[in-house]
């Protein structure tokens, strides 16, 4: 079967801001696939432009063997997308934000409104359906945007940033309405820069920082080539952290600052963390996990900006 | 120059894509459909904004200064010479004020639109449901003068019917402009030129309240060159139903001014809103 997504060397840009610096990727029927990667990386741009939303400024992208550009009306027929933030319709009640979704898809008034009906419960809103948008809190708005993309029954679900800012209870409620819809045929595509979310849901990631791609695999995958098995988590002084750098540099072992902590990707920590609490500096011993990946990957350019 | 999309199979979408360009009218009334809820939503106070008004207007300007005023050239009381003048007006002001207002809300801080072309919506539906419904503001707002001034006796021919069509147009018009205006304006205050230097002067110098034949000679091709001289020109003839060719051809000049501006207001719109 052919890859839904298919992006060849996109690049998008905005007068002197290169945005998307020539990406390459495809994403298969029915899989989750992961966009990752730190503020202001790419990651809304990329999407926007799979959804034809964006048209790509050079470089080739196709949904469902279609032009992003060429056949975007058609491109969107088939997509549910849930863009960042909020874009309800604040002038009328949450039912006919639902019914007027619908209609843009063409769906017959009757099965309109009977899946209009099916979201509400869904999204556990069929108590609010009379309520104004304003007036929801800002996990029912989030499940309502969710609901309203899935209302159409789409092969690909956009998503960027599904559960920025909600609370676990929404958030496992949303992540199992994915799971729940992937396991119906619909591809997933969605953006994050939470780790647990991006363990949670995705079968296969790219990260990516200043428009490019730095590396991509499953989370496994990531974890096992970028992070090693385990990672010590240490916390000096700042004055003290290059030294410990260095020393670790003569032992071969790699190492990067991530916040005021400094982090050692490694096979057996153990000999390690015992030299180091021998020097009364408290080191964690832990499974190395994406958010290592994320850190390493894409840290050193974040400690450069914060400088 | 409507296209009527339904469902397009891939083979039939390749095909179609030299008319891309094209508006759908279907999506395009799901718009206007979705402006007209919220109209009626806020029925009351939309309504009593529009009515009180016009109203005020020509009971102040038509029977109080018309008094002053003896009578027209044509042997028209000056009340019946105002009232269609104000019930063009009206439609101008109602269409541009939720084209302008109301339109760049939606497309700004309200994100109304942001969703829309996330569906298959495109931008080309976009100005012609935006357009279809201001000109049925227009039309709202015309008709309902139209009713007062019959109730008060100064609608002389059933010609007069046609004023509703003919306050579609206005609207129609002014949605263009009112819709550009909103494309290429940077915040709301820059909206607000579109009333100051357009709006108001017309509805002064377009022959709403005094003949244009007043004017010096050359402005006289420029007032109706704007599509209010025209328009006021048209409800005017068919209040008093006398009707000639010269009011089709003022009804055909809105609708050239109304298509021009459509494809105006698709640029501009593509301009702002696809990036």
């Amino acid at each position: 079967m052919q890859p839904i997504v298919i992006a060849r060397n996109v690049v998008k840009r905005y007068n002197e801001l290169t945005a998307v610096n020539g990406v390459t990727f495809a994403v298969n029927q029915g899989e989750c696939f992961g966009l990752l990667g730190p503020n202001g990386a790419g990651k809304t741009t990329t999407i926007r432009m799979v959804c034809a939303i964006s048209p790509p400024t050079s470089g080739e992208l196709f949904v469902d063997g279609k032009d992003v550009v060429r056949s975007g009306r058609q491109v969107r027929a088939i997509l549910g997308v849930v863009p960042q933030g909020d874009d309800l319709d604040p002038d009328v009640s949450v039912y006919t934000n639902l019914l007027i979704h619908a209609r843009f898809y063409g769906l017959p008034e009757p099965e309109a409104r009977r899946r209009v009906e099916e979201t509400l419960e869904k999204v556990r809103l069929a108590d609010r359906r009379k309520s104004e948008v304003d007036a929801l809190s800002g996990g029912m708005k989030r499940r309502l945007a969710i609901g309203r993309a899935l209302l159409t029954r789409p092969a690909l679900l956009a998503i960027d940033e599904p559960t920025l800012g909600l609370d676990p209870h929404n958030r496992h409620l949303i992540w199992d309405w994915f799971r729940e819809v992937k396991r119906q045929g619909t591809t997933l595509l969605l953006t994050t820069n939470n780790m647990d979310e991006a363990s949670a849901l995705c079968d296969r990631l790219i990260i990516i920082d200043h428009g490019r791609i730095l590396a991509e695999g499953t989370p496994q995958e990531l974890v096992g080539t970028h992070a090693g098995t385990q990672v010590l988590e240490i916390r000096v002084t700042a004055d003290r952290r290059e030294m410990y750098r260095a020393r670790f540099a003569q032992r071969g072992l790699e190492s990067y600052e991530a916040g005021s902590a400094l982090i050692v990707p490694m096979t057996d920590g153990t000999a390690l963390s015992q030299e180091l609490e021998h020097d009364g500096v408290s080191a964690l011993r832990r499974p190395a996990t994406l958010e290592d990946v994320f850190l390493r990957l894409t840290g050193r350019d974040i400690n450069e900006d914060m400088r | 120059m409507v296209q009527l999309q339904l469902q397009t199979t891939p083979s039939q979408a390749t095909a179609t894509n030299q008319w891309a360009w094209l508006p759908s009218l279907r999506l395009a009334l799901v718009i206007w459909r979705r402006n007209w809820h919220v109209f009626l939503k806020n029925a009351f106070t939309d309504v009593t904004g529009l009515v009180m008004e016009p109203i005020i207007t020509l009971g102040a300007i038509g029977f109080g200064l018309g008094q002053f005023v003896g009578q027209m050239q044509d042997g028209q009381s000056y009340v019946e010479y105002v009232a269609p003048g104000i019930a063009a007006g009206y439609a101008m002001f109602n269409a541009l004020f939720d084209s302008a207002f109301g339109f760049y809300m939606r497309m700004s801080s309200q994100r109304v639109v942001a969703h829309m072309l996330e569906t298959p919506v495109e931008v080309q539906d976009l100005a012609l449901g935006e357009m279809l419904w201001s000109g049925t503001r227009g039309m709202i707002a015309c008709t309902i003068i139209l009713t007062f001034a019959a109730a008060l006796g100064l609608v002389a021919s059933p010609w007069a019917v046609l004023v509703t069509p003919a306050g579609f147009l206005v609207g129609l018009a002014f949605a263009g402009i009112g819709i550009s205006a909103s494309a290429a304006a940077r915040s709301m205050n820059s909206v607000t030129l579109v009333f100051t230097l357009l709006a108001t002067p017309m509805y002064f110098f377009s022959g709403v309240f005094f003949p244009i034949t007043s004017l010096p000679g050359f402005a006289q091709p420029l007032v109706w060159a704007l599509p209010l001289t025209p328009g006021t020109y048209l409800i005017r003839g068919l209040m008093r139903g006398d009707v000639g060719w010269e009011h089709l051809a003022a009804a055909l000049w809105l609708a050239v001014f109304s298509t021009v501006f459509f494809f105006l207001t698709r640029w501009l719109l593509r301009r702002r809103l696809i990036k």
